[in-house]
């Protein structure tokens, strides 16, 4: 935990939470401010806070990647979503009071599973081995951009729903495994499809539930991961917080 | 609408290359990883293979008593055979090597050279080469 604390990136994760919120109460308070005039859009009543859980998982073929390393399929394997949490911002535009856009950042702590297509053998061995290992801990820096419809389902005055749909960017902040470094196998950036439903009641606070599917993959080739997310969670406007 | 985009496309680009910014992925070196691998283990040979003109047999030391080493950490060997030694892994073009200095109960010390075919946490291939006959090593951490 110490370690953690210590981490750079955890340091930077503070500076930029602690950054985002006071300009956000400042923002939200004052209707003079000026200190950021050239960033008007910014304002209480579009931004919201978010956060929640997501589950994610790896689909990995490792092609002919050439390694002096094995690793033991049976114990990396995993096909399932395991959980990670994520928090941020999200600005809402609304152009010509028809089309709902939406700008998220937030930072994200994922665990995968990890779903190896590709298996050797190493005879006499009876096991089956991998020559890669996918890292299953990753920080990253999301934005997103969206574009909302909203769907005409019962009471919209009160209770709107809204399919939501964009794309998504991954920014890895943190750093690959001992076993990854040695070809540098992951990319820095992954571009994601997001889909989802969001539900927003009478305005005091919005549910989402999405599903980002990995368009490019997140390691180099010759290996291709498709890394797939679900994320579900809450929003509330900022100038309700503050 | 499209100065907002402007806006925060210029936010993004500042928050990315501030955080991408605070990491750096360091590259770590094949030998360090393979030290950690084989380190702090005793490596059971499981399969003994035999290859003479395209000619291959193998013998198997499954549920059997058989040769092991422990590797240390400290770069210190100690055989089932009572030789004691040192060991070293170093890298030839993309070849990973292991040397192993053994002490004889003479005073004298053997030394055998491997390459490493394949090296796992639990599942290691060594293998030497003398003439036409190419002889691999198969060790398990699993007795």
């Amino acid at each position: 935990m110490i370690k953690f604390i210590q981490n750079s990136v955890f340091k930077a994760t503070l500076l930029f939470f602690v950054v985002c919120i006071s300009f956000c109460k400042i923002s939200a308070q004052s209707k003079n401010f000026n200190l950021l005039k050239n960033f008007k859009c910014l304002k209480g009543d579009n931004l919201y806070v978010l956060g929640g859980i997501n589950f994610s998982n790896q689909y990995i073929g490792t092609g002919n990647y050439a390694s002096n390393f094995n690793y033991n399929i049976a114990s990396i394997n995993n096909n399932a979503y395991k959980p990670g949490f994520f928090g941020g911002f999200r600005y809402e535009a609304i152009q010509n009071k028809k089309h709902v856009y939406s700008f998220e950042v937030s930072l994200n702590k994922y665990t995968s599973g990890t779903n190896y297509k590709d298996a050797i053998k190493i005879a006499p061995f009876s096991e089956s081995f991998s020559k890669y290992k996918a890292d299953d801990q990753f920080f990253t820096l999301n934005t997103s951009l969206h574009y909302k419809k909203l769907i005409p389902l019962g009471d919209t005055i009160n209770n709107k729903f809204y399919i939501v749909i964009g794309p998504s960017l991954e920014t890895r902040l943190s750093t690959q495994s001992a076993d990854n470094l040695i070809n540098n196998n992951y990319q820095r950036f992954v571009v994601r499809g997001d889909i989802g439903f969001e539900f927003n009641n009478r305005s005091y606070y919005t549910l989402f539930l999405h599903y980002k599917q990995g368009l490019s993959s997140f390691t180099k080739s010759p290996i291709k991961t498709t890394f797939n997310s679900f994320t579900m969670g809450m929003m509330f406007k900022v100038s309700d917080l503050f | 609408m499209k100065k907002n985009i402007l806006q925060f496309t210029t936010l993004f680009i500042l928050f990315t290359a501030l955080l991408s910014g605070c990491t750096k992925d360091n590259t770590t070196d094949e030998v360090s990883l393979a030290y950690q691998m084989m380190g702090d283990k005793i490596w059971y040979l499981q399969y003994l293979q035999t290859t003479t003109n395209g000619m291959t047999t193998t013998k198997t030391f499954l549920g059997q008593p058989t040769y092991s080493i422990q590797i240390s950490i400290d770069k210190s060997t100690k055989d089932s055979d009572g030789l004691t030694g040192t060991y070293s892994v170093f890298k030839v073009g993309t070849q990973l090597l292991v040397n192993i200095n053994a002490k004889l109960p003479s005073g004298l010390t053997d030394i055998y050279n491997y390459n490493v075919n394949s090296l796992g946490s639990n599942n290691m291939v060594l293998s030497t080469t003398n003439g036409n006959v190419t002889t691999k090593y198969y060790y398990s951490t699993i007795k």
